[in-house]
């Protein structure tokens, strides 16, 4: 080693203190690495565990958002299920107008009501609740609405259809499940009304010096063997309003009056005596919605107004070329007509027959088929039944002169059956002196 | 452009069933095609052994009842035969008031008539 000239000469006594303070340098510096390394390691070990933990979490926020979307997803269903369980619209029928109002709360109730049309001009209305907030009320509502449109298909009384209905539902459902519901059965021509309550909310019938809650005995449908439902009678008039309810709106009066909880409600009902029906439910909505505005709606909120208006006599007159097509126009409006007054699918059957024989024969036999004449119609319904008159520009025949097709020599023809038709299906048949137009009449069942 | 067909046809051996393919077609709009697709059955496809069912057949006037006559009548000349089976009730009164039940061979269901053409 050749020294430079800045190079120190350091005494050797110096120089050991230096080297040996440079070895304790050097092991310091290597613990603090062996520290170092190990931090590091626990922090890789940490960051992992975090890691980890993290993914664990999101797993498990996973499958909670699974669960949650699969219960919504059935909830969804249910929601679905239970707007099925509500029929879109009431029944178009003469002399009663109809209003629904449906609020559920946000919970799944069991609320639900049904129109259903049966023979020989009645009505059912059915307002039904099934106990609970949740998926099985709402598949009890549905089982029993089911067995409520069975039911009234063959049975007429209102009592025998809750007591079957009771019957099937002790058979379906588990214990604790039973549903409320109160049955009426309208015969639309004549206004008379029977009804049934299996401890549902009574609905409320007003009109000109009239307030009643239709109320019978019974217990809750599909709760005891021996419910032991009895039905009661009522004469609905021209004017009357009758506002069926579920729970939810007589719980809403009930908890905002500390006297007798119907008063506010009746009251209410009194008020609207001149509204329509959908006035009145929309009156007693609105105070269920202030009233229940600072709690959380429980309940589901159902009604039903059903209005009594006069029915309408009608009478059209139709005016056809010679062409079969024009027929069904005339065929639509007087089905329309018949159906909303409530006649019966063979009366419809009748009178489209009859109709139709007797268009074709003044088509056929009195215009020849003579596209330019002209074939005049005249419809007439009312409270005594249906008349039709038919008349062609033909010079007319005698009916006199047709020969019977039922005679066994006539069987083989393959014309001259439409006036036996028009005679059987029509209650009466008569033609004009000069014989081309006919009048022909079916008198209302309920005349 | 073909016109809508009315009947659908089924060979069951040597018998020919015949449906409607629509509910309300019997009524005075429909018959002209309806009476001449049957006849076509027998004069054009020289089917012998007819069978008409009715399910479904919802309302029937007595221009049909004259196509039935006259397709009755064809198939008599050709020696064939014709049934009728599953007649709704308020199809059957309109046969029974213009005496026609008793005129046409009716059986209540497809089965019934079809062994009835065995015999």
């Amino acid at each position: 080693m050749v020294p430079g000239r800045d190079d120190k000469v350091v005494p050797r006594a110096q120089h050991d203190k230096l080297r040996r303070e440079n070895e304790e340098l050097t092991r310091e510096v290597k613990i603090l690495q062996k520290k170092l390394a190990e931090r590091k390691a626990a922090l890789d070990r940490l960051s992992e565990d975090v890691e980890r933990m993290s993914e664990a979490a999101e797993q498990s926020e996973l499958g909670r958002v699974d669960d949650q979307l699969r219960h919504k997803h059935l909830e969804v269903e249910a929601r679905e299920m239970q707007r099925r369980l509500l029929p879109t619209s009431p029944p178009d029928l003469d002399g009663l107008r109809f209003s629904v109002l449906y609020r559920p709360s946000r919970r799944l109730g069991g609320d639900f009501y049904d129109f259903i049309r049966m023979e020989n001009g009645r009505l059912a209305v059915l307002m039904g609740d099934a106990s609970g907030h949740s998926f099985s009320a709402v598949l009890v509502s549905s089982m029993a609405k089911t067995a409520f449109k069975n039911c009234v298909n063959s049975i007429a009384s209102p009592k025998k259809i809750l007591a079957e209905v009771n019957r099937q539902l002790l058979q379906t459902t588990v214990e604790g499940q039973f549903v409320a519901a109160f049955l009426a059965i309208v015969e639309c021509p004549t206004l008379k009304m029977k009804y049934a309550n299996a401890s549902h909310c009574s609905p409320i019938l007003v009109g000109n010096d009239k307030f009643q809650t239709l109320d019978t005995d019974g217990a809750f449908v599909g709760m005891f063997e021996e419910p032991n439902y009895e039905e009661r009678e009522a004469q609905l008039e021209v004017g009357d309003r009758l506002i069926f309810m579920s729970d939810g709106v007589r719980k809403a009066f009930s908890a905002a009056s500390d006297t007798q909880q119907g008063d506010i409600l009746h009251d209410l009902v009194r008020k609207g005596v001149d509204l329509s029906a959908e006035g009145v439910l929309n009156l007693v909505s609105e105070e269920v919605q202030e009233l229940t505005r600072n709690r959380e709606m429980d309940d589901d909120v159902t009604m039903i107004g059903l209005q009594v208006v006069p029915r309408e006599a009608m009478s059209e007159r139709f005016v056809l070329m010679t062409d079969p097509k024009e027929i069904q126009s005339v065929e639509s409006v007087i089905r329309k007509a018949m159906e909303r007054r409530g006649y019966s699918e063979r009366d419809l059957f009748a009178v489209k027959l009859a109709i139709e024989e007797a268009i074709i024969n003044a088509m056929k036999h009195g215009n020849e088929m003579d596209r330019h004449k002209q074939v005049v119609v005249d419809f007439c319904l009312d409270d005594k039944g249906v008349r039709l008159e038919v008349e062609d520009e033909g010079p007319g025949f005698d009916p006199g002169d047709v020969p019977d097709p039922t005679a066994d020599e006539n069987l083989e023809l393959p014309h001259g059956r439409g006036i036996v038709l028009m005679r059987a299906y029509m209650d009466d048949i008569s033609y004009s002196s000069r014989g081309n137009r006919v009048i022909m009449t079916k008198m209302s069942p309920w005349a | 452009m073909a016109a809508k067909k009315r009947l659908v046809c089924e060979p069951h051996g040597d018998v020919t069933i015949v449906n409607f393919t629509d509910r309300k077609i019997l009524d005075e709009l429909n018959i002209k095609e309806i009476g001449d697709e049957l006849f076509d059955l027998v004069d054009k496809h020289g089917k012998k052994d007819l069978l008409i069912n009715f399910t479904n057949v919802e309302y029937l006037s007595s221009a049909a009842l004259g196509k039935l006559i006259t397709l009755n009548k064809k198939m008599q000349a050709q020696n064939g035969r014709l049934k009728l089976c599953a007649i709704a009730p308020t199809i059957i009164e309109v046969f029974q008031i213009t005496k026609l039940d008793k005129f046409f061979d009716i059986h209540p269901t497809e089965a019934d008539a079809l062994d009835a053409f065995q015999s």
